[in-house]
């Protein structure tokens, strides 16, 4: 077992078999320094609760293949993935700074599945973006490639 | 009760103070996107589809600028995109077709065999740039398509035609400026191709000049986009080039066949700009009865039955002479300049789509490309249709196209890579003078 430990002091165990799709916590214990509990100061307990039901469902993802347990993976993640913007880019920083590597792929997916075929106007409001371009900016973007502005899958809601 | 229950009072008390508590542990920023590293929003943006990609661009400027960053050109680079297909009709190229995996029913897993998604209409990206004259349009005639640039031309048939250079994505050209030829030159035919060994783009161009008594001189010349300042004569070559210099690029040569002497093919070393000549299928009967009469005519397009194309970077000959019989032959050198390599599969396209005509099995066909499960992308030589052949259970699947396509498709693969990384700005070119070479 691994303990782990949040920026609010909060102490996680973990199974040594799960927490090494960290490669971070990897190296430590490889090199020895993961002998007593491993603070994450960059990772609150919310998050880190999240990144470890991740790590446990996916324990013996090399195996799932085998036992046809693939479907259900698949189904986890996608479960997984069902959160709010914010909370989503903060298991995104955690899975970076972790350096898990399949984490990370799952959650930017998801992000960009969100705003694929977004209007701008929606991308901005989602996102929290402040527009700083200048109409004739704006303009002269849309000529480089009108066709990509264009088309019925374009999508303008926000959610 | 509340004496009995000590913990619920201190839990109350808890929660009274817990917002003074934490008022002194670090604040909770709320993570926003805007707030991400570089490197994490480029990960994510890299994900998007292409018309999302260039739509992103408007969001805000950071945006625009990461659509050109370095970082964001090697990560899309690296998740090596599908390619897509340019249709081009009548000389102009009207659409981008864009191949993305598809879906198993079943697993509803990703398969690795693409599927055409979504044809936008493209109408000849260039043409919304005021700087074309609106002349040259109607006949811009695609060169060329090699990693992420197009070649275009203006006027096939005269000597004097424009060069375009043109990143289609982002609406980019570049517009070569090409002094007149002198008047001994008959035929002039454009190549556009790629050095993987340099990162470097180059136009060659076979000049033909007739000289009296019907004497003909083609030389090969060359001009290296972002480098040259003028077109570089390699000499006189012994065979000419006639419609194109094509598309084959196979080794890092560009591969185009001899229209008189049929079996004879030849490449031209993108690096090293060396010629050589490429052992044909050994024993391959040509079907040429009509060649004799047609270089007789002096027609410049012999009928052929032959066609060069590269599958899965292996120089392949199609044949389909026995399209009338519902088969087409496929030559694969397997290995690259070994003349035994060569090995014919048949293609019964009479076993066509189920539910499909006659013209289509019996119809010429044209391979695209080919996925990494081995099965290839064919183009209708009627135009019209594109079909996906399996050929581990020699089955062929139509696939749907929601609108109508021209009739040459060209591999495409998309790029965010701007022009001006290759030609700086205002870059002068011009022609070799013939006293010169």
């Amino acid at each position: 077992m691994v303990k782990l430990k949040s920026n609010d002091d909060k102490e996680f165990e973990v199974e040594e078999a799960a927490v090494i799709q960290s490669e971070m916590i990897k190296n430590m214990i490889e090199d020895g320094c993961a002998t007593s509990v491993i603070p994450l100061p960059n990772i609150d307990s919310k998050t880190l609760i999240k990144v470890i039901e991740y790590l446990n469902k996916h324990i013996n993802m090399g195996k799932a293949a085998e036992t046809g347990e693939e479907d259900d993976l698949k189904e986890f993640d996608e479960q997984f993935v069902n959160m709010g913007w914010e909370e989503l880019f903060d298991v995104i920083m955690a899975a970076n700074y972790l350096n898990i590597h399949e984490l990370m792929e799952l959650c930017c997916q998801s992000a960009a599945d969100r705003l694929k075929n977004k209007s701008v106007r929606a991308v901005r409001e989602m996102l929290k973006i402040t527009n700083d371009l200048t109409e004739e900016e704006e303009q002269e973007i849309i000529n480089d490639a009108p066709w990509a502005f264009e088309g019925p899958e374009i999508d303008d809601t926000v959610n | 009760m509340e004496a009995e229950n000590p913990t619920h009072k201190s839990a109350k008390l808890f929660a009274l103070f817990n917002p003074i508590l934490s008022f002194f542990k670090p604040r909770r920023r709320r993570t926003r996107f805007m707030h991400l590293p570089r490197v994490i929003m480029v990960e994510i943006l890299s994900k998007l589809p292409i018309e999302s990609m260039l739509s992103s661009k408007q969001v805000c400027k950071l945006w625009y600028n990461l659509f050109s960053d370095p970082l964001f050109l090697t990560m899309y680079k690296s998740r090596s995109p599908p390619p897509c297909i340019l249709f081009s009709r009548d000389h102009d190229i009207s659409q981008l077709l864009k191949l993305e995996p598809c879906c198993d029913d079943y697993s509803s897993r990703l398969r690795n065999r693409p599927i055409l998604l979504s044809c936008p209409e493209f109408n000849t990206p260039v043409k919304h740039r005021m700087d074309i004259p609106v002349e040259d349009y109607p006949m811009l005639r695609l060169i060329g398509s090699c990693n992420g640039f197009i070649g275009l031309m203006t006027n096939i048939y005269d000597i004097n035609t424009s060069v375009y250079i043109s990143n289609p994505l982002l609406g980019e050209y570049f517009k070569l400026k090409l002094p007149e030829l002198e008047k001994s030159v008959c035929r002039v035919v454009y190549g556009f191709c790629f050095s993987e060994v340099s990162g470097k783009y180059k136009l060659v161009r076979s000049v033909t000049r007739r000289f009296t008594g019907h004497r003909e001189v083609s030389e090969l010349e060359v001009y290296t986009l972002g480098v040259d300042e003028k077109w570089r004569n390699l000499g006189q070559v012994p065979y000419p080039v006639w419609q194109d210099f094509g598309q084959v690029c196979v080794n890092g040569a560009l591969h185009w066949m001899d229209p008189v002497d049929k079996d004879s093919i030849y490449s031209f070393d993108i690096e090293t700009e060396k010629l050589k000549s490429v052992p044909g299928p050994p024993g391959l009967v040509f079907p040429f009865k009509y060649l004799a009469q047609a270089e007789s005519q002096r027609s410049t397009c012999a009928p052929s039955c032959l066609t060069l194309v590269e599958l899965g970077n292996c120089l392949c000959l199609t044949d389909d002479s026995g399209s009338i019989y519902g088969h087409i032959d496929i030559w694969w050198m397997k290995e690259y300049g070994i003349a035994e390599s060569w090995t014919k599969v048949r293609i019964l396209t009479c076993l066509g789509p189920a539910g499909f005509g006659l013209d289509i099995c019996f119809q010429k066909y044209l391979p695209i490309l080919i996925w990494k499960d081995g099965e290839i992308l064919m183009q209708g030589k009627k135009g019209s249709q594109l079909f996906s052949y399996n050929p581990k259970d020699m089955t062929f699947t139509m696939i749907p196209i929601s609108r109508g396509i021209g009739t040459v498709a060209t591999r495409y693969l998309p790029s965010f890579n701007s022009l001006k990384t290759i030609v700086g700005d205002n870059f002068q070119v011009s022609n070799v003078s013939p006293n010169e070479s």
